[in-house]
């Protein structure tokens, strides 16, 4: 399916029009239909997409990365790579805490200088690379030359251990050795230098000069859409695999927030409608905790067991909810039948109550409400006024020129076990940042978001304000334009609580910067001195360079949590526009809605 | 830092400024730029993280939990009572709640956030104190000998380490200018350094003042030590000892320890000279292209004494005159009650491996705020409450015991004796535990000694987390330096006057080897040593180790 902005405009009606079309179908015959159009899509010939999906490196590069913890390592690497540029080839030097694991499956020629540390355990800045090589889930390497300089010291019992696993485990993988592993002790640099000159001898054999180019980033490539069994949407999600649970915070933070990583293999869903680009979310199917669903039996001593039927699918009791119906959010309709069940003239009142509503089903969830308005219901009953569930979205935090085969998200966990022990949190952001292991898989689909796009082009600077997880769109955004290597200067405002605790992405942002991929950080933290700083305070402070990229015809991209922050952002902008533009009122909130027209002024508020 | 190039970071400084302003004013990390690191330290500020604490920081892809060490400068140890107090309070509102006494006679705060370093000097300079050059290629804190019963000697010796510290100070304002005022100011030109110059010196120089009989600074591990002679109750000046020094890396054989030379005596006078003509020497002939061999131990080593004396006559004008010679007992403190010539009292307590905490802090305050208005560090990180009235005396006994720091005749001679560096969680090159482990190997080795009959018997056992040495443990009768968690080093028989090396006898060795090995030595010591001898001599006679003849030695195991 075409990921072009105009025709996903479309998709919104279209899909009304097909979801009416399809009342009634059931599931395979909406999956023969799926199928069938996707057919159809193919048949009626080639569409363009975006994908990174894994080129070899350019012939001449050579890649050196090191893991070091006392410095030994990086100076091998830095000189390697001194003498190699000196003899003309195009070098990608970087330690190993500095890329990304599965980026191996890109590099053509890699040069490792790797040392070990504690007992036998690879240095700190090493640990994610050898965990990743390690583990079950490495990608084979069969395009991959490789060298490993081991530096350790051999007083120790596992000496140049983590080398060792690194030469081991890269030619199991199908990587061939170009030379033999050296493990030096703590005097090397003998040994070090008559490294270099055989592997540059080496080299020379490998990659004659002539090819050596400079290295290039990865390229944006056309490819044919290829027709797919059955396209994998909304209603007919993909199960993908949990590759990883990480959390982005740290105690004593005040709202904890994981780092989830999903396995979407590209191959399979080439042509799927699981192609994304930076600014698409996916969504999720989710799945209630099996507590809350007992608490529920229990309360309402329904037998699990009755089978029900509800729009034309029948299922047991308890299937229905665990992942079928809303437990969580608590919805007017179900909140109207309950009323009447349990014939309660309060919950009639607070219907009406617009002021008193939302804060009151701010705070709880269907389970509250069982237990509060007690009524005699059979299973039939309960599953008839309960709600279905809808899938949660998260903005995609990865750049598929990164990661082609992997989606990222940034998931912060709502409520948690409360005060009385009871499980009273997010049903979708519990499931991600609690339930689910590396190798479960959970259903998921595309949403794409052709309003919000980076610039077309690539030179125009851009501002990100992203607090909490909003910056998860502007990680894939970043992440995108290095890996094309765009020219457009790149700025983050980003807000949290802590620094120390509740900085996403922190040391990313910090390498991006060293890098050059992100011209300017400004942060908020609004509990770090007396008076709470939010990120319209920072953009009013940096007013005058915000109206300077504006007129040099800057982006402006706002995403997170909150309406009101979106809001108190517009407002600054405003003023900014208006002090140091010398505009009025008037002429700034419309200098904000050209802007908007020109699609350089996109909001992805939730 | 191995990839900073300090030489030039020192010398595009403008006097010791940096970037610092900006690095305190950048909210995006707890840290200093790089580059700043290296001239926070002439401030006396190191960057630090709780290495507690990385490897759950980087899983979540948080940068190190950045904290800062300041150290408080305080030439030949004295600290007031007022000062006290400023302290103790600092360490609960900008640090973590302790106060560290050091092996050079200074005090160190840890646990400081970035944005409360200003807060802390500011707090320090309140009560006249500084950091300045705490750290760094320059001088650093002067030593002495702390215990001030030996009357007008001590009192003079004092006060040449004061004169001593003022005159090799850094002339920079940027100390106060940045911590103190804290604005950024433009200064056209720096100002001068006239001992110094631009680039300052190739690396930490120290200086110290021993009183014979004790040699409780190791004047031999000092770059210079002076050693005061005594002429019918008066000062007659100095014998000078040159080149000493601890520091060394593993498994590079051409680093090592080195005993200071003597070198001659000097009179009081001369004494401010002859160091400057010492200290500029090292200046213009120290390494600067390997900071591991920039210290002046090698400098000297390399070039000979009659080289340096050459230069002090040549940039002083001076020729020290042949040594007088002195003899030491003990590198140790005397811990407990002494009387002084004035006929007051001092009480020296045993605080282990220096640290300082709530505990310790409160019982503290409350002598200050009652009998106590001197308080004196000791160079093996304790501490001396000096001018005490002979009726205080059970008052002070019972405040130090609800504080556990009573003397140490309520503790092992062993662990008195003992001496750990700081090393984890804040110490950033620690590869193993020294300050949070030592205690515990001690009551391992306390119950060998007692299993061997040797519960009495003094011990020097000296940890350091890695092989720089900070508890001087290349002098310590039993030494032990980090070399990967839960891995040491383990060296034996320096002299207990710390004018003797050790030599390493265990590599790599783990708990169990290692107190397996000493429990063969105390059996041999139990059966074969003589009455009042050394453990540390013992060592050397029994044949246990061979002595060294040189520092080179000392790790040719
Ligand atoms: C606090 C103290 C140890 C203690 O437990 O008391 C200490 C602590 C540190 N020393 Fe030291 N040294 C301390 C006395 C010593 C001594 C003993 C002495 O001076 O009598 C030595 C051996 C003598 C010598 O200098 O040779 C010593 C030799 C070193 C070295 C090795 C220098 C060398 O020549 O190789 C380093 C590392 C360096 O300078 O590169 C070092 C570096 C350090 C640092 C600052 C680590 C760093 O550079 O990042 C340590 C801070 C740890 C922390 O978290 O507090 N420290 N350090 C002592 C503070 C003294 C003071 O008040 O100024
Ligand atoms: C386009 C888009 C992008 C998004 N991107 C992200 C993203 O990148 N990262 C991200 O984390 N989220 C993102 N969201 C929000 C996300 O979709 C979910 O809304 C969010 O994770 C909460 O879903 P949930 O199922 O966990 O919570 P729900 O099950 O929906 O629970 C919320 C309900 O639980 C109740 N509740 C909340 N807190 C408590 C409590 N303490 N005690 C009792 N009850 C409580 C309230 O009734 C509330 O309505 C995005 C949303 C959109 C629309
Ligand atoms: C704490 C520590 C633990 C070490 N453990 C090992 C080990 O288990 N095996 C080994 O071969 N070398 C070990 N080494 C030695 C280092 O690998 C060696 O010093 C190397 O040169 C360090 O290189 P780097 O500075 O690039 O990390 C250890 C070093 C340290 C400091
Ligand atoms: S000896 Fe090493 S570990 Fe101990 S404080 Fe000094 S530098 Fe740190």
């Amino acid at each position: 399916m075409p990921v072009d902005p105009a025709a996903n405009l479309e998709l919104a009606d279209l899909e009304q029009q097909l979801g009416q079309w399809s009342q009634g179908l059931n599931e395979a015959q909406l999956n023969w239909a799926s199928g069938y159009l996707a057919g159809l899509a193919a048949a009626r010939g080639p569409s363009a997409t975006v994908s990174g999906a894994a080129q070899p490196q350019a012939g001449g590069t050579v890649t050196i990365w090191y893991g070091s913890e006392t410095g030994n390592g990086r100076g091998v690497a830095e000189r390697l790579a001194r003498e190699a540029e000196s003899k003309g080839l195009s070098v990608e030097l970087a330690s190993t805490a500095d890329v990304q694991p599965r980026s191996i499956a890109k590099v053509g020629t890699l040069l490792l200088v790797m040392s070990t540390h504690g007992e036998g355990d690879p240095p700190e800045d090493a640990e994610a690379l050898h965990k990743f090589i390690m583990s079950g889930r490495t990608p084979k390497l069969d395009d991959l030359k490789f060298a490993v300089f081991a530096l350790g010291d051999s007083s120790y019992p596992d000496f140049c251990q983590t080398g060792r696993d690194f030469d081991v485990r890269l030619a199991e993988l199908g990587a061939s050795r170009m030379l033999d592993r050296v493990d030096v002790d703590v005097d090397f640099e003998s040994t070090e230098d008559a490294w270099r000159e055989r592997i540059f001898e080496k080299l020379d054999e490998e990659l004659p000069a002539s090819e050596a180019v400079p290295s290039a980033a990865p390229h944006l490539q056309l490819i044919r859409g290829k027709p797919a069994a059955a396209a994998f949407d909304r209603r007919n999600p993909f199960d993908a695999e949990v590759l990883e649970i990480a959390p982005l915070t740290v105690a004593p933070s005040t709202s904890p927030v994981h780092h989830v990583e999903l396995l979407l293999p590209a191959d399979q869903l080439q042509g799927s409608g699981l192609q994304w680009q930076p600014g698409d979310s996916l969504g999720l199917w989710p799945r209630h905790d099996a507590r809350l669903v007992d608490e529920i039996v229990q309360a309402t001593g329904i037998d699990e067991a009755t089978r029900i039927e509800r729009g034309g699918e029948t299922l047991e009791a308890r299937t229905w909810l665990e992942s079928r119906l809303e437990l969580t959010q608590l919805a007017r309709p179900f909140i109207e039948a309950w009323a009447g069940l349990a014939e309660s003239q309060r919950l009639r009142t607070l219907l009406d109550d617009r002021g008193a509503w939302a804060d009151w089903v701010g705070t709880r969830q269907v389970i509250d409400v069982l237990r509060e308005f007690p009524a005699g219901v059979d299973a039939e009953a309960l599953i008839g006024a309960l709600r279905g569930i809808a899938p949660r979205l998260y903005s995609i935090a990865s750049s598929p020129l990164v990661v082609d085969d992997e989606v990222h998200l940034t998931v912060k966990r709502v409520g948690g076990i409360a005060g009385d022990g009871r499980l009273r949190a997010g049903v979708a952001s519990w499931q991600l940042t609690d339930s689910v292991a590396p190798g479960d898989r959970v259903p998921v689909y595309l949403e794409a978001n052709p309003r919000f796009r980076l610039p077309e082009d690539p030179a125009t600077p851009m501002i990100m304000i992203g607090p909490g997880t909003g910056v998860a769109p502007f990680r894939a955004f970043v992440q995108q334009r290095q890996a094309a290597g765009a020219a457009g200067e790149n700025w983050l405002f980003f807000g949290a609580r802590n620094r120390e605790t509740d900085f996403l992405y922190q040391l990313e942002w910090q390498r991006f910067q060293r890098q050059g991929a992100l011209a300017r950080l400004s942060v908020a933290f609004s509990r770090d001195q007396a008076d709470k700083v939010y990120v319209q305070h920072q953009l009013r402070e940096q007013g005058r360079d915000v109206h300077d990229w504006l007129e040099r015809g800057a982006h402006v991209y706002i995403c997170g949590d909150g309406q009101r922050m979106s809001a108190d952002v517009h407002q600054a902008l405003i003023d900014i526009v208006a002090e140091h533009g010398g505009r009025s009122e008037e002429q700034s909130i419309e200098y904000l809605e050209a802007m908007k027209r020109a699609k350089r002024y996109q909001k992805d508020v939730y | 830092m191995s990839d900073l190039n300090v030489e030039r970071i020192k010398s595009d400084s403008r006097a010791l400024r940096g970037t610092l302003i900006d690095s305190l004013a950048d909210g995006t990390t707890g840290a200093i730029r790089d580059a700043d690191t290296v001239i926070s330290k002439f401030h006396g500020i190191y960057q630090q993280d709780d290495r507690d604490v990385r490897a759950e920081r980087r899983e979540a892809r948080l940068e190190p939990l950045y904290r800062f060490m300041l150290r408080v400068r305080v030439p030949g140890g004295r600290v007031t009572g007022a000062q006290w107090k400023a302290l103790d309070r600092l360490a609960d509102e900008v640090a973590n709640g302790t106060l560290r006494l050091t092996s050079r006679q200074a005090i160190q705060f840890h646990g400081v956030a970035k944005l409360s370093l200003r807060d802390l000097v500011r707090g320090i300079d309140a009560v006249g104190m500084d950091s300045l050059a705490a750290c760094g290629d320059v001088n650093r804190n002067v030593m002495c000998h702390v215990q001030p019963e030996l009357g007008p000697l001590q009192a003079e010796t004092l006060a040449w380490a004061d004169r001593l510290s003022a005159h090799l100070s850094p002339r920079t304002g940027a100390w106060r200018e940045i911590w103190v005022d804290g604005n950024k100011v433009d200064i056209e030109e720096p100002e001068d350094e006239p001992v110094y110059g631009r680039s300052y010196l190739p690396r930490k120089f120290k200086i110290g003042i021993a009183v014979p009989p004790y040699n409780d600074i190791d004047v031999f591990s000092q770059d210079i030590g002076f050693v005061a002679i005594e002429r019918d109750g008066a000062l007659a000046g100095f014998d000078v000892v040159a080149g000493g020094g601890m520091g060394c890396s593993h498994g590079e054989p051409e680093t090592f320890p080195l005993l200071g030379r003597v070198i001659g005596f000097v009179e009081p006078e001369q004494m401010l000279a002859v160091a400057e003509a010492i200290v500029t020497a090292q200046r213009d002939f120290g390494d600067r292209e390997n900071r591991k061999h920039a210290r002046f131990k090698y400098t000297l080593d390399d070039r000979g004494t009659d080289w340096l004396l050459d230069e002090i006559e040549k940039r002083a004008g001076i020729r020290p005159g042949s040594a007088r010679g002195f003899e030491f007992t003990r590198s140790s403190d005397r811990l407990g009650w002494t009387e002084g010539v004035d006929g007051r009292w001092q009480h020296t307590a045993f605080v282990e491996n220096g640290r300082l905490g709530p505990k310790q802090r409160a019982g503290l305050v409350k002598l200050v705020d009652t009998v106590v208005d001197d308080l004196r560090l000791t160079p093996n990180q304790n501490l001396v409450l000096t001018g005490i009235d002979a009726a205080d005396r059970d008052r002070v006994d019972e405040i130090l015991a609800s504080a556990e720091l009573a003397g140490g005749e309520r503790r092992s001679a062993l662990r008195t004796h003992s001496m750990a560096c700081v090393a984890l969680p804040t110490c950033g090159l620690a590869m193993a535990e020294a300050e949070r482990y030592l205690p515990e190997l001690i009551t391992w080795i306390e119950e060998l000694a007692e299993r061997h009959g040797l519960g009495d018997r003094p011990i020097n056992i000296r940890m350091s987390g890695c092989p720089n040495g900070c508890s001087r443990p290349y002098l310590g009768e039993i030494g032990l330096v980090g070399r990967a968690p839960g891995r040491y080093n383990l060296y034996l028989g320096a002299a207990p006057d710390g004018s003797r090396l050790n030599r390493l006898v265990l590599d790599n060795a783990d708990e169990a080897a290692i107190l397996d090995a000493i429990d063969g030595w105390f059996g041999r010591f139990a059966a074969d040593g003589q009455q009042g001898e050394a453990f540390g001599n013992f060592a050397v006679r029994g044949g246990l180790v061979e002595p060294v003849a040189h520092g080179s030695e000392v790790n040719a195991a």
